[in-house]
């Protein structure tokens, strides 16, 4: 009884903390929906996403049996959103699994070995961070071209220095740690030591780090999508949505507004969430 | 995390407020003085110069038809080349030599360098000149001598004979400036232009407005206004809330939505006439599937035009079109057009079975180039393609990667517009002759020896208007049987009016003439 008690205290503090924020469970409700959408697109969705009407173009929400009406080439606009989710999606957690894999990858080296290879890699890191993120962006969609691999590719650079710079201050303290240096004096590889002593004591920052990333990622596929760089016609992405709304902002607002708003839902609820699980791991506030 | 939330919030409120002030705006000074007032004209895009030999669009131009002449010029409907500088002129025999006899009353608007004296044929001569050799835009060409046999009097001695030579001297880019002013100001006469308009030059703020006033001692007549504004407001959208909230007088370049508000406004009028601007997808005709001529019939059956016109241009901004020429050119044939009408689709049965006999019977992957702009008409094609198996991947670029693209003839397909004087030699040559191919305008590499020699024909064996216009009709024929594009559509050019703008007239070509031998643009209170 003692023995099993003891683990799951853990887990339970940390769900019965995260419960109690009310803010990160309606974050979390959020995910969980639009995870919903993008897994069963092909069921929620009313309509074949990119199908033409041109005799039922602009139509608004309720008419004709379109859920939330339908764009300037007659499609309905519901299932495009359902559909775009999925791109949103892979777009987010792509973009930062690339740049996580890559970011702590550069942060361990850096900050375990330092000296003139931190130096390096830090520097570099700080002229990476440096550019404005979107103007990166854009320059690796030209060079690389528009398609929704290139599109994770390009956020995903853009996400390196900050995991990198992260995880080198974690790094930075943990390994001056007393068990650290116990299991350096035992004989153990360095390699053992990065990966089996060091980085899972850097996960809890890094889990809150990449879930607020996923929400930056969304917008920044939007972004690049709205200026023609992104996902590309016809296939459906909140970013193209919004983009082609723009265009008819006065005459059929229904376009623009409900793109936006599942771009500002997911945004605000992996936000959300992102907070809660940093105050529910903080230990600090573990009371 | 409260502060995040806060913080969003606040970013919220801020943009509401700032969308809020975006139609609003505190300038009404002008329109209400008696005698004539400042007309604000909105242009679609910032201008980078007004000197005429280096100018490269249309919305430079438009500023510059104001505060410069030429020596001849288009009528309203752009039908007929009428005297303007030039009162006018012969034409020898062998079509090489023209003899202009000039205007002797003509005065320059007074500058730092002049005092506003008469203009001669050596100005028309050193003008001309200019543009020949001083400017990359080849907007004045062919030409072997240009000669100011006395004040008035001019000849220009060609190469070869050309007889669309008239048209390019009705571009703004061939003005006839004071060479007092352009080499006294060297480089900056691009920011101080001089000419013989009906509005002289004012103030240049860069990237948000140019303002002209009124030249008293015009030639033509009295410019009825004080004062002409152009602004620059590059979103279609502010361009008409603009027009909307009383900002500006006329709004350019009017699309989609804006033409549904501005009809519905009753102190606005929409303006809209046949443009003599094309939009046409061209094919590959050296390699690929679309070097079959049935692949190419197949897709001309698969193709809709209504439905993509009418998808791109809900608003009715353009009509069908089945030539590579305008509507409003001269060399227009009703027959011809009707001809690839009635072989045109969508007749879905009959393309398959035209791919199944080029051997295509399961479709085939294909590129299509476009810009940003014509992303609409590319995802409606790409659509209907679907339908006989064609799978069209959509490829939008930047313009500099699409001009490249196009004009190495490395793209399969691409949809572009095309828009020059109504001479038919500048599309018809410009876009299908042999000669242009490695160029922009012949991008896809079609190649008709016939077609080649009746373009020459129509330019260099006779000047007379009727006889070239059956010329281009057998060119036209030849040209929509090998199919080297599927045109599209020809957009109308659509301006918005404030009530309060008199004796406007648009054109055909985009141009905004403000004073003629038949309009003078002004301002009721």
């Amino acid at each position: 009884m003692e023995t099993t008690e003891k683990t799951p205290s853990l887990v339970k503090m940390f769900l019965k903390k995260m419960l109690q924020n009310k803010l990160a469970c309606f974050g979390l409700l959020m995910i969980f929906l639009i995870v919903v959408l993008a897994i069963f697109a092909p069921l929620i969705a009313t309509h074949q996403p990119n199908v033409m009407d041109t005799g039922a173009t602009l139509l608004g929400p309720g008419q004709d049996g379109h859920l939330l009406g339908t764009d300037n080439y007659g499609r309905d606009l519901f299932s495009r959103i359902v559909y775009g989710s999925r791109i949103s999606l892979i777009v987010g957690l792509g973009a930062v699994a690339v740049g996580s894999v890559i970011g702590i990858l550069l942060g361990l080296v850096a900050g375990y070995f330092g000296g003139w290879l931190d130096s390096i890699i830090m520097r570099f890191m700080d002229a990476l961070a440096a550019f404005p993120f979107i103007l990166l962006a854009i320059t690796l969609m030209t060079v690389l071209g528009t398609g929704l691999i290139n599109v994770i590719i390009a956020v995903g650079i853009g996400n390196v220095p900050g995991f990198a710079r992260m995880i080198r201050g974690q790094v930075l303290s943990v390994k001056e740690e007393l068990f650290i240096e116990v299991t350096n004096s035992l004989g153990a590889k360095q390699a053992r030591i990065i990966f089996i002593h060091i980085l899972p004591n850097c996960l809890t920052p890094i889990i809150v780090y990449a879930t607020m990333n996923v929400a930056g990622a969304i917008i920044s596929e939007a972004a690049l999508s709205f200026l023609g760089l992104g996902i590309q016609a016809p296939t459906a992405s909140w970013g193209n949505i919004l983009k082609e709304g723009k265009d008819y902002l006065i005459v059929a607002p229904h376009i623009a507004i409900f793109s936006g708003m599942f771009i500002l839902l997911s945004v605000l609820g992996l936000n959300l969430f992102g907070d809660g699980l940093r105050d529910a791991l903080d230990p600090k506030t573990r009371a | 995390m409260k502060k995040n939330l806060v913080k969003s919030l606040l970013l919220g409120c801020l943009i509401f407020v700032l969308a809020a002030c975006g139609g609003k705006s505190s300038d009404k000074t002008t329109t209400k003085s008696s005698d004539g007032g400042e007309l604000r004209i909105a242009l679609s895009s910032s201008i980078a110069t007004l000197d005429p030999i280096s100018y490269t669009a249309v919305y430079e131009s438009n500023i510059m038809r104001s505060i410069f002449d030429t020596l001849v010029t288009y009528n309203d409907d752009l039908t007929e080349i009428v005297p303007s500088l030039a009162t006018s002129w012969k034409v020898s025999d062998d079509m090489k030599t023209y003899t202009f006899e000039l205007r002797d009353d003509v005065k320059f608007q007074a500058g730092k360098y002049q005092d506003g004296r008469l203009m001669t044929a050596t100005d028309v001569k050193y003008s001309l000149e200019r543009s020949l050799n001083e400017s990359s835009m080849n907007r004045i060409r062919n030409v072997k001598k240009i000669t100011a046999t006395s004040d008035t009097e001019l000849t220009i001695e060609l190469e070869t004979p050309y007889a669309a030579f008239l048209a390019m001297l009705t571009d703004t880019g061939n003005a006839i400036v004071p060479k007092e002013e352009v080499e006294g100001w060297g480089d900056e006469f691009a920011q101080h232009p001089v000419g013989t308009g009906p509005y002289a030059f004012s103030k240049w703020v860069t990237d948000d407005y140019v303002k002209l006033v009124k030249n008293d001692d015009y030639w033509q007549a009295k410019p009825k206004l004080d004062s002409v504004k152009f602004t620059f407001i590059t979103d279609t959208n502010m361009m008409g809330n603009a027009l909307q909230s009383g900002d500006i007088d006329i709004a350019t370049n009017i699309s989609g939505q804006n033409v549904k508000l501005i009809k519905k406004n009753k102190s606005l009028t929409l303006s809209q006439s046949d443009g003599l601007s094309i939009g046409y997808l061209a094919f590959n005709m050296k390699s690929g599937p679309t070097k079959e001529l049935k692949v190419r019939q197949a897709m001309s059956l698969a193709l809709d035009r209504t439905e993509l016109v009418n998808g791109v241009y809900k608003y009715g901004e353009a009509t069908e079109a089945y030539l590579p020429l305008p509507k409003a050119s001269w060399g227009y044939s009703k027959e011809v057009a009707q001809t690839v009408k009635d072989s045109s689709g969508p007749d879905i049965s009959a393309a398959k079975a035209l791919l199944k006999e080029a051997g295509y019977s399961d479709g085939f992957d294909i590129d299509l180039y476009v810009t940003e702009a014509r992303v609409a008409a590319a995802t409606i094609f790409q659509a209907q393609m679907e339908k006989i198996g064609i799978n069209v991947s959509i490829k939008s670029v930047e313009w500099g990667t699409f001009s490249d693209t196009v004009a190495s003839g490395k793209a399969s397909m691409y949809i572009m517009g095309w828009s020059w004087y109504p001479d038919p030699d500048f599309f018809l040559y410009q876009m299908l002759d042999s000669n242009q191919i490695g160029a922009l305008g012949n991008g896809g590499g079609y190649s008709n020896p016939k077609v080649d020699a009746l373009l020459a024909q129509a330019t260099s064996e006779t000047s007379d208007q009727t006889k070239r216009t059956q010329i281009y009709e057998e060119a036209l024929q030849l040209i929509t049987a090998d199919i080297p594009h599927l045109d599209l559509y020809d957009q109308d050019i659509i301006f918005g009016l404030s009530d309060k703008v008199t004796g406007f007239k648009p054109r055909a070509d985009g141009t905004i003439v403000l004073v003629s031998d038949t309009t003078n643009v002004g301002l009721t209170e």
